[in-house]
């Protein structure tokens, strides 16, 4: 038995887990879903004991005692299989499990009956890896089990296996709680699901009351105003001439192409090969001929990727320009003020000062000035990586009206999000991509949310819509 | 916030309380023949400090200067001795900025720590210092040279005029020319600079260049002053200098400071050196007196910029 109650984690502004609260109790398993950055992997971290909550308490045992710490998890038997391995390289699989009973069947007995004993850890493959972490969750029958993921990546063969391991320590007595994308498999397989969106928990429902297309919508918001979406596709025909592709999906100029995939489906991916940041084999990451387009990427690791730490705000707003304004190398210091107060004017950017750090500035404010940096040097396709995630309705609404002016300017601009509301509020196009790599051009704008669900709620790897 | 603030007076401060503790005790500290010689003794160290402060502002290091100072002054005596004391100098400034480009390279080009790159290569300069002169020093150098420390034109030190020009240089580079910026930018968040469009490779190997370039003035100072080309002089600056840009308040996380801290932060070392000697405190405690200064300085650039580059 555990106890989550008005749990909150934030960083900076982000609210990550939001006011969560439910108990788990045992013999159960319940599935953990969410969209990409609902929070799940925190509120595992939070009720591990790895992560600290700015507020709420989770309590676990038969004496409901306060879990604050990864020692509080061992002693009250909680135990995690992360996704980042817990396990250490240099140990053997045998070292990883003290005090093994004599006579008694391997812990790894029933899940990797393959594995040598006596290997290394870290010489194994990655799935073995992945199982031996499960194994050691549900060694030692622990009272509460936090799995984050543990069949990802992994063939349908072993991905059972593992769910069954699951069940049968639930049906020992453990209380399970297992971060999951495949839908299917969570729906068929476990007693109860939470969805999370946007760290808030929005659903808490027996499994048997849930469907993929109800969960889906779950991810992706409410119903409200969805369908009254004006769709706002220019008229005529897409511009001709030689068009940019990312990850299958076409980008013409002057148009602005919402992506939704239901799981990674390597959009992210896709877009930082484009960028540069990630490696690729190919020289036209972006399958465009002749010399590589310049590109306005915004990367969804915010904090990591999109400020220029400790500078203010003036240096933030003018980076991409100081090289081109500048005369034999010397800064055109006027030039840049200036440069930086249209876009401050341009982007409606609210801040005391061009000198103010860029820390002070709200989160919305930063997104802004991480658009207007890109835009002012007018880059030919802009790449944006789930850009509504963590900002205010008022400050999508803005960014979605400058997209569509950058595009209007002639960029081809690609936004990749699960935030399917915004996504069809900004976009001229709608594009859906399923598992199994099929995409299909959402053509019904009179209903675009219900068709992008109903073809990402088809077969994954079945037939497709010629 | 109160922890900052305090962190931002720790030099000025403790600069006053040293002058004034050793002003009481040696009345000799406060002449100006002293304070003279303080700044002439500084003047090496605050070149290379100049020079160690631009890797870090790209959040790297540079820590084969000591090996950049001995190698520097050995190349510099032996082409001195054949073929003149102007000629000399220029192969020891080549011998600089070569090692300070291959740094550079290695550092912006192969995406490998700076750290050990810098601190290999140092080593091997050392090494091949020790090669080329023997393991002695090379005392025949031109005459004239030493002119470089001591010769006083209007009364004032040459070295004092190589410091100024320096400073006023590199102040002009990092505030108003476009690669003095991309520093900035790409010590601040290399990634975002990336995605900026700022050419992160070549600031990089810029940075490193023109501070090992520097580096070697401040060895041709040092070499004047002791009139030699020495295998093992000056192998310590490194450290030295580290701790003078850390102390005069450039960030060792990047991207924050400049070269006034740097020059600070060499006047104090020098001061603290002169008033240590002054009071005839053996030369061994200096070494402790560097060594606690920089950690105390690392210190407080943590507190200083605790908020940043979390997660």
């Amino acid at each position: 038995m555990i106890s989550v109650r008005r749990l909150s984690k934030t960083y900076g502004a982000a609210r990550v887990v939001d006011d969560v609260s439910f108990d788990l109790f045992p013999g159960t398993v319940t599935a953990l879903l969410g969209g990409n950055g609902a929070g799940k992997s925190t509120l595992l971290k939070l009720m591990g004991g790895v992560l600290a909550p700015n507020s709420g308490e989770i309590r676990a045992g038969a004496e409901a005692a306060p879990l604050a710490s990864i020692r509080d998890a061992m002693r009250l038997g909680v135990r995690s299989a992360h996704q980042e391995g817990s396990l250490i390289p240099a140990w053997t699989v045998r070292e990883h499990f003290t005090s093994l009973p004599a006579g008694a069947a391997p812990p790894w007995a029933q899940l990797a009956p393959h594995i040598d004993p006596d290997a290394t850890v870290g010489a194994l493959p990655q799935r073995d890896q992945q199982l031996l972490e499960v194994c050691r969750a549900v060694y030692g029958r622990p009272q509460v089990i936090l799995a984050d993921e543990p069949t990802a990546g992994l063939e349908p063969e072993l991905s059972a296996r593992i769910v069954k391991a699951l069940q049968s320590a639930a049906a020992a007595g453990a209380a399970v709680l297992w971060v999951t994308h495949d839908l299917e498999v969570a729906l068929a397989s476990v007693d109860r699901v939470l969805v999370l969106r946007g760290g808030r928990l929005v659903r808490d429902a027996p499994a048997t009351d849930a469907t993929v297309r109800s969960l889906l919508a779950d991810f992706t918001g409410g119903p409200e105003g969805f369908d009254t979406v004006v769709a706002r596709r220019p008229s005529g025909a897409d511009p001709v001439g030689p068009c940019f592709t990312l990850a299958g999906v076409a980008l013409p100029r002057g148009r602005v192409v919402g992506i939704v995939a239901r799981s990674a489906a390597g959009v992210s991916t896709a877009m930082r090969r484009a960028a540069g940041l990630a490696p690729t084999a190919r020289s036209d990451p972006l399958g465009f001929p002749g010399s590589r387009p310049k590109i306005g990427y915004m990367s969804r690791e915010r904090s990591r990727e999109w400020d220029f730490d400790g500078q203010d705000l003036l240096f933030n707003l003018t980076a991409s320009i100081v090289a081109p304004l500048a005369r034999h190398g010397l800064r055109d210091r006027p030039g840049e003020r200036a440069a930086a107060e249209a876009l401050v004017e341009a982007f409606s950017i609210v801040a005391p000062s061009l000198e103010a750090g860029v820390h002070e500035l709200s989160g919305g404010n930063r997104q802004k000035v991480v658009l207007a940096r890109l835009a002012s040097s007018r880059p030919q396709i802009f790449l944006l990586d789930e850009p509504f995630s963590g900002v205010d309705a008022p400050t999508r609404r803005t960014l979605a009206e400058q997209l569509r002016s950058l595009a209007g300017e002639g960029a081809a601009v690609a936004i990749y999000s699960q935030e399917l509301p915004d996504l069809i509020g900004a976009a001229d196009r709608l594009v859906a991509i399923r598992d199994d790599g099929a995409t299909i051009d959402i053509d019904d704008w009179s209903h675009p949310r219900a068709a992008v669900e109903e073809w990402l709620s088809g077969p994954a790897g079945g037939e497709l819509a010629a | 916030m109160k922890a900052k603030d305090l962190a931002t007076f720790i030099l000025p401060v403790s600069a006053a309380i040293a002058v004034v503790v050793t002003a009481l005790l040696q009345p000799l500290f406060l002449t100006p023949g002293n304070l003279l010689n303080v700044v002439g003794q500084s003047a090496p160290l605050a070149v290379v400090a100049i020079a160690q402060m631009l890797p870090i502002l790209t959040r790297g290091l540079d820590l084969s200067q000591g090996g950049v100072v001995v190698a520097t002054s050995v190349v510099f005596a032996l082409v001195a001795q054949s073929f003149g004391a102007v000629a000399g100098m220029w192969a020891g400034l080549l011998v600089g900025a070569g090692a300070g480009f291959l740094n550079g390279a290695v550092v912006g080009g192969a995406k490998v720590s700076p750290f050990v790159v810098t601190l290999g290569f140092g080593s091997v300069l050392q090494g091949a210092a020790l090669i080329l002169a023997n393991g002695q020093p090379i005392s025949n150098v031109p005459e004239g040279f030493t002119l470089l420390y001591y010769g006083r034109p209007f009364g004032i030190p040459i070295p004092l005029f190589v410091v100024a020009i320096v400073w006023l240089l590199i102040w002009f580079m990092l505030q108003r020319t476009t690669i003095g910026r991309f520093i900035y930018a790409v010590g601040s968040n290399e990634r975002t600079a990336y995605l900026s469009g700022i050419p992160t490779r070549t600031t990089l190997v810029a940075a490193y260049t023109l501070s090992g370039l520097l580096t070697s003035v401040g060895s041709l100072l040092l070499s004047s002053r002791i009139a030699s080309g020495h295998p093992t002089a000056g192998s310590d600056m490194a450290l030295q200098a580290v701790a003078a840009a850390v102390i005069g308040g450039v960030s060792l996380f990047g991207g924050r400071g400049g070269v006034h801290g740097a020059v600070a932060g060499a006047a104090f070392l020098g001061l603290l050196a002169n008033a240590l000697n002054l009071l005839s405190v053996a030369s061994f405690v200096q070494l402790i007196a560097v060594g606690i200064s920089i950690i105390l300085a690392v210190l407080i650039d943590r507190v200083r910029f605790a908020n940043r580059g979390g997660g």
